[in-house]
């Protein structure tokens, strides 16, 4: 296929969208994998708050892997596994970045990968782990606490748009207590802490490698209007002829509109994002000052900054 | 040393800009030649044991990422 096929989504269990990044098509898409003996491979996060690509078998696994994980993911050894569940005979959804489906197909190469269902993520970039846990560090140090468990975007209490990591931890006299933020999500947006691949990503593009392409559907106000409710709507491209089957399958679960790929266009369907010209700068401050100069210096809004962006509101009104 | 060893090492990438950690190349390589080693910005980048690689070149052909960076034109 030239162009994909476009949909908007929402899942019909206000629940599964509730706890999906997006409008929960993921779910949708394994619920079904899973129902039909398959296997599903994602992204969870660890015990260490390490994103890392795992094997699921059942919902409760699934589960784990919805949610993003702004930070590259490791693979492990899943090629091999897929591969195995592939020679088995089993039906696998793989999930991932576009570059982890193409480096997932190529390693597959001649191998038959009909029972295969590859799904990517539209991806702004990947930042560094080791940021991200420099960051847990410093915010344990901070709140005298340990960290048990984080959400990198807080969809639940501040709305799908909305962009607010929530840190949950357990203090010293072992009480519980929240904490939001939006430090790790400012040094995310300005791209120092990104792979330097992402600079040069081959990917950003209306056509991806996967069959399905999966992202939140920035500028849905004007494809479908009146279908944003804040609590997440998918954009699904369907790349490939054996994608249109599926969806077919899925739609008694999904509330969904055909829409257009010129009403659908963000960034990251266009061109990668530009090295920063303060990359350099980040990483021998990164390396040389504690994390509290990292998160005044690149996590924290700039008194011009607050300013522009009061006056932006204020002349929008 | 054997025939093989004295071939040239395999290059996986010259710049990181053209590495996406994808771990193609460490699962294709027959002899467990190839560890994912994590850099000092915390992202993990295929290394080559010189000991056990019996230069195959099936990690350089494995690369789908240059060879896609190359039709982009992000790379020579
Ligand atoms: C690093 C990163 C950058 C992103 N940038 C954009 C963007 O620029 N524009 C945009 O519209 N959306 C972006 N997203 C969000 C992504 O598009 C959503 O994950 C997608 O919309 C899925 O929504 P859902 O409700 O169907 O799925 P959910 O049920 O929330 O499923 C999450 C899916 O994402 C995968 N996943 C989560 N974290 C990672 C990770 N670190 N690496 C690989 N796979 C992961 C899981 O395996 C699973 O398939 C980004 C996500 C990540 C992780």
């Amino acid at each position: 296929m030239k162009f994909p096929i476009v949909y908007a989504v929402k899942h019909k269990d206000m629940n599964i969208r509730m706890n999906s990044r997006s409008g929960g098509i993921f779910t949708a898409l394994s619920d079904k994998i899973l129902s039909e003996n398959g296997v599903v491979y994602g992204c969870i996060l660890n015990e260490d708050f390490e994103a890392v690509h795992v094997r699921a078998e059942t919902a409760e696994e699934r589960d784990k892997m919805r949610g993003s994980k702004y930070i590259q993911s490791s693979m492990g050894d899943t090629f091999h596994h897929v591969a195995e569940d592939l020679k088995n005979g089993r039906k696998v959804l793989f999930s991932g970045t576009s570059c982890q489906i193409a480096g997932l197909k190529a390693f597959l190469g001649k191998a038959d990968t009909e029972q295969l269902l590859c799904v990517d993520i539209v991806c702004h970039g990947v930042p560094s782990t080791l940021v991200w846990k420099k960051y847990l560090a410093w915010q344990e140090q901070e709140h005298h606490g340990k960290i048990v468990s984080v959400d990198f975007r807080n969809k639940k209490d501040f709305g799908w748009a909305a962009h607010v990591e929530t840190l949950t931890f357990k203090t010293e006299d072992g009480s519980e207590k929240k904490v939001n933020a939006d430090i790790f999500k400012r040094i995310f947006l300005e791209r120092n802490s990104m792979r330097p691949a992402c600079y040069q990503c081959p990917y950003k593009d209306i056509m991806h490698p996967a069959d399905i392409t999966i992202a939140d559907y920035w500028g849905i106000d004007n494809a479908v209007p009146d279908f944003n409710d804040d609590k997440g709507v998918s954009l699904v491209l369907l790349n490939h002829e054996k994608s249109i089957q599926i969806f077919e399958e899925l739609k008694e679960n999904l509330e969904y509109r055909n829409t257009r790929i010129e009403d659908s266009m963000q960034p990251a369907l266009k061109q990668p994002f530009s090295r920063p010209a303060s990359r350099q700068k980040f990483w021998n401050d990164f390396r040389t000052k504690p994390f509290s100069y990292i998160a005044k210096t690149y996590g924290t809004l700039s008194f011009t900054q607050k300013i522009k962006r009061k006056l932006k509101k204020y002349l929008k009104k | 040393m054997n025939d093989t060893q004295e071939r040239a090492l395999p290059v996986l990438f010259t710049e990181k800009e053209h590495c996406c950690g994808c771990s193609a190349c460490y699962a294709v390589c027959p002899k467990h030649a190839i560890v994912m080693k994590t850099d000092e910005e915390g992202f993990l980048y295929p290394d080559v044991i010189p000991e056990k690689c019996i230069r195959c070149y099936q990690c350089i052909h494995v690369c789908i990422f240059k060879a896609d960076q190359k039709k982009k034109g992000f790379l020579n």
